[in-house]
């Protein structure tokens, strides 16, 4: 499930006040930018601590 | 073509007049929600009398098809279907709604949830709230939560006034009620890798081939709770940071991947202004603007457990906000005659 797709659940107004409701999600595919960008970072890590020695 | 105010008025017109032949005490009312950074919700809560809980049909995105196609009947029949299944409240919410009022009935059920303080500041007027750097904390009560998603009412100062209640004994009771009915879950990206991957039933060899476990110093680790829905607060509660800052025998940099969670990794493993980037870049490019928490990074310091902005200032933010609101308030008076009439 694509966090886009959820939240389709119906929020109910009171005096003063929302009852929100908000489904449960998977990771989203940002979580997976992160990695992707991590491993780049840590590839750049390594090639430097290579180089230095 | 109707204006998005006209558009309202026009489906709060109909709804009624369809409502009626089935309900006698009906009544349609237009009414708009504050979501997160800054996200106004307009729509009709169709409620009854005596009723202490009323179905919010928001109207956003409904408006957007009509301008689309034009097609006025086919959104009519969607709404007057939404209003007659949810005319009814689920039993729990009438009841939460009734409770309300008394602060025993739902002190044992505030939690808190992490928003930016700046993308939130017209929202903050009315809620109770700490800052943490660049970040509040304000609260909720938690009305059920199960693996189909979370419900909740967020407080605002009226209520904690009721309740004659200050902000530091609602902070208190979240805290402890936080740790306690919404765990801390932390992963590590492998994990979390391996989880999605899983699910398209590909073998466990293959993802053994796949995931070669790394070092615990060189991996990411996701910070959230069990449902992962406004998890980013579990980097101020309990100890699974100073836990994790131990076993990697570093500080940890947190990055604020969206309202949902957050990432944290050693301070060995890049710059603070490094790490920003990253943020910055995925925010602009894969995150929506309602989900996202911030553009900077966050060190977590073992020594003191306390987490304070790493790749800036708060002084050096605030003078930013001054700067663009000096900007903004030149803009605004001049776009004021140019905005259609019902967004002045």
């Amino acid at each position: 499930m694509k966090y886009s797709e959820g939240r389709k659940k119906m929020d109910y107004e009171m005096n003063k006040g929302t009852i929100t409701n908000e489904t449960t999600r998977d990771e989203a595919e940002y979580v997976q930018a992160y990695n992707v960008a991590f491993s780049a970072v840590k590839k750049e890590k390594e090639e430097g601590e290579k180089a230095n020695v | 073509m109707f204006n998005f105010q006209e558009f309202q008025e026009y489906v709060q017109m109909k709804v009624q007049e369809e409502l009626v032949k089935d309900y006698k005490d009906v009544e349609v009312n237009l009414h708009q929600v504050q979501k997160n950074n800054g996200k106004v919700m307009h729509g009709i809560a169709v409620g009854q009398k005596d009723a202490h809980v009323a179905p919010a049909i928001y109207l956003n995105e409904a408006f957007e098809k009509y301008q689309e196609d034009g097609n006025m009947d086919r959104i009519m029949r969607e709404v007057i279907r939404a209003a007659k299944d949810h005319i009814n409240p689920p039993e729990e919410y009438s009841s939460m709604a009734a409770e309300f009022r008394n602060f025993d009935s739902v002190k044992d059920k505030i939690v808190m949830v992490v928003v930016n303080t700046e993308k939130n500041s017209s929202m903050l007027v009315n809620v109770p709230h700490q800052n943490r750097e660049d970040l509040s904390l304000i609260y909720k009560v938690l009305v059920n939560e199960n693996n189909q998603g979370i419900t909740t009412i967020t407080i605002q100062n009226e209520h904690m006034k009721y309740w004659d209640v200050t902000t530091e004994k609602l902070h208190e009771y979240a805290m402890k009620n936080t740790s306690e009915l919404r765990p801390v879950t932390v992963q590590s990206m492998d994990e979390v890798m391996r989880e999605l991957i899983g699910e398209e039933n590909i073998s466990e060899e293959v993802l053994e081939a796949l995931f070669e476990e790394s070092p615990i110093k060189e991996q990411m680790y996701v910070i959230s709770n069990e449902t992962r829905t406004n998890g980013a607060v579990s980097m101020f509660c309990g100890d699974e940071l100073s836990e994790l800052a131990n076993k990697m025998e570093t500080d940890l940099f947190i990055l604020p991947s969206s309202v949902h969670e957050c990432i944290a990794v050693s301070t060995d493993m890049g710059t603070a202004e490094m790490l920003a980037e990253m943020v910055r870049e995925i925010n602009g490019e894969q995150v929506s603007l309602e989900d996202q928490l911030s553009d900077h990074v966050y060190r977590f310091d073992a020594s003191t457990r306390s987490i304070s902005l790493a790749d800036t200032t708060m002084k050096e933010l605030q003078s930013k906000v001054s700067e663009n609101q000096e900007a903004y308030g030149v803009e605004e008076v001049n776009r004021e005659g140019t905005r259609p009439r019902h967004h002045r």
